[in-house]
């Protein structure tokens, strides 16, 4: 986790110094090392690739053929493919790592019992059990659900990017396959036949 | 506006309908690559056809984006940090939560600009011959200090033949595109400074030297352009050339 920390922090130092120049100055350059002593080096070399592309422009794509694009575009369908079987494998195991069914389940309740438990809509719930719930999860439902499930917020996080990578499809029609319609949280809340109080507090906004 | 419909005239990022119909009618080129990136990110795996057509424009895009920006002049003409930056930014597509998936709905070509720049500069620095030992004191006769503790590039003296006898074939040659054959990203931007008329040293509280920016002492700097002139001396491009600039920067 610290790791990750540190390569986020080097990331928006590295991210804000590409944004403010297209070719740093000599001043710039010292001004930053001096700020950010911990990513000297790769600001350096961040502001070598600055010059190189301001004083070069850019290279002619001649060789941008259909058969580049076509690897590019296999290399994605891999990377996509290696991402859901990643989400298949992952689940096996582990307390942080169960399906909102599995995780009911385990704490002997079902969406109802939550529901009235919460004082919360029972299709607000439903969405976000199904997959029909985008992410980021509002606030007060996230603490909600974590503490009546008593799970951690990291098996909260696991569970619903896989909801949402295996969202419940229910039943198709005859004269057509069944879809998925995700919202955000937002659009659910103020959307449900919950009284204006509740979804007030729900979004966060009776504060 | 109608309902469902964003900024760029795109339909919201969930609007699986919506999308289906945009693919279909081939608006995707008057999107914005961010309100793709988020359909595609939103939308997931809801309709499998639907993923694939986003996947592939998104892919093109990039490509687009990113060899322009990569020398021809890299190992495997630099397909290989293309395709490995092309990697990294699909990566993030996935990972909505990630900083990358996030930045991606926000400005998408700075985003994958800026992981471009990132993998260049973590190759610059695998493929850099550690030198810092390298004496740049055979030089250091040829840059007499100004008086007031600084020197720029127009104290140099260059002894090599004079340019007036030499053929000119292209007088619009830009150094800086030959100065892509210098493999050490460092040098090339000491080297850059340089030419900008920026001081290996000096005194002066408000300006910074080229030693200062780079972080390296004053003789591992001057030895550091001693190095890259002597490889530009020795290009045919360079020597064709007879602009008052070139001559004094080598």
């Amino acid at each position: 986790m610290k790791e990750q920390t540190q390569r986020e922090n080097r990331d928006e130092v590295l991210y804000a110094f590409h944004q403010a120049y297209t070719r740093p100055s000599a001043d710039e350059i010292a001004a930053w090392t001096h700020r950010y002593p911990e990513f000297a080096a790769d600001i350096r070399a961040h502001a070598a690739v600055a010059w190189d592309w301001a004083s070069e422009g850019v290279h002619e794509a001649k060789q941008l053929d259909e058969g580049m694009l076509a690897r590019g575009y296999s290399q994605a369908l891999n990377i996509i493919f290696n991402a859901e079987q990643a989400v298949e494998k992952t689940r096996s195991v582990g307390e942080s790592q169960k399906t909102f069914a599995e995780i009911l389940s385990a704490a002997g309740k079902d969406v109802p019992t939550l529901a009235r438990e919460l004082d919360i809509s029972r299709s607000v719930l439903a969405d976000l059990f199904n997959g029909w719930m985008l992410t980021p999860v509002c606030g007060r439902l996230v603490e909600g659900v974590i503490k009546a499930l008593a799970i951690t917020r990291e098996a909260f996080d696991w569970a619903v990017t896989y909801a949402l990578q295996k969202p419940y499809l229910g039943h198709a029609k005859a004269d057509n396959a069944p879809v998925v319609k995700a919202r955000n949280c937002g659009e659910i809340i103020r959307e449900s036949s919950m009284p204006d109080e509740r979804k007030r507090y729900w979004l966060g906004e009776d504060q | 506006m109608a309902k469902g419909i964003t900024g760029d005239s795109s339909p919201k990022s969930n609007d699986l309908d919506g999308w289906k119909d945009a693919v279909a009618a081939g608006r995707l080129r008057s999107f914005r690559l961010e309100s793709i990136a988020a359909a595609f990110q939103d939308l997931g795996n809801q309709d499998h056809e639907l993923r694939e057509r986003l996947a592939k424009h998104l892919s093109d895009s990039i490509l687009g984006i990113l060899r322009p920006r990569v020398s021809y002049n890299q190992p495997n003409e630099g397909w290989d940090i293309v395709f490995r930056a092309h990697q990294m930014i699909f990566e993030a597509l996935l990972q909505p939560r990630s900083a990358d998936g996030r930045a991606l709905r926000e400005a998408f070509v700075p985003r994958v600009q800026y992981r471009l720049k990132d993998a260049l500069a973590d190759e610059a620095k695998e493929r850099r011959v550690p030198d810092e030992n390298a004496s740049g004191g055979t030089i250091a006769s040829e840059f007499a200090d100004g008086s007031d503790g600084s020197d720029t590039r127009r104290q140099l003296i260059f002894a090599s033949p004079p340019f007036d006898e030499i053929e000119i074939a292209d007088e619009e040659i830009d150094v800086s595109r030959i100065l892509a054959c210098i493999p050490d990203a460092r040098k090339r931007l000491a080297f850059r400074l340089f030419m900008d008329g920026v001081p290996f040293k000096t005194k002066k509280n408000r300006v910074t030297s080229i030693a200062a920016a780079l972080g390296v002492s004053e003789k591992t700097a001057r030895g550091w352009i001693a190095e890259v002139q002597d490889v530009l001396r020795t290009d045919e491009r360079v020597q064709r050339l007879r602009k008052a600039k070139v001559r004094e920067i080598i």
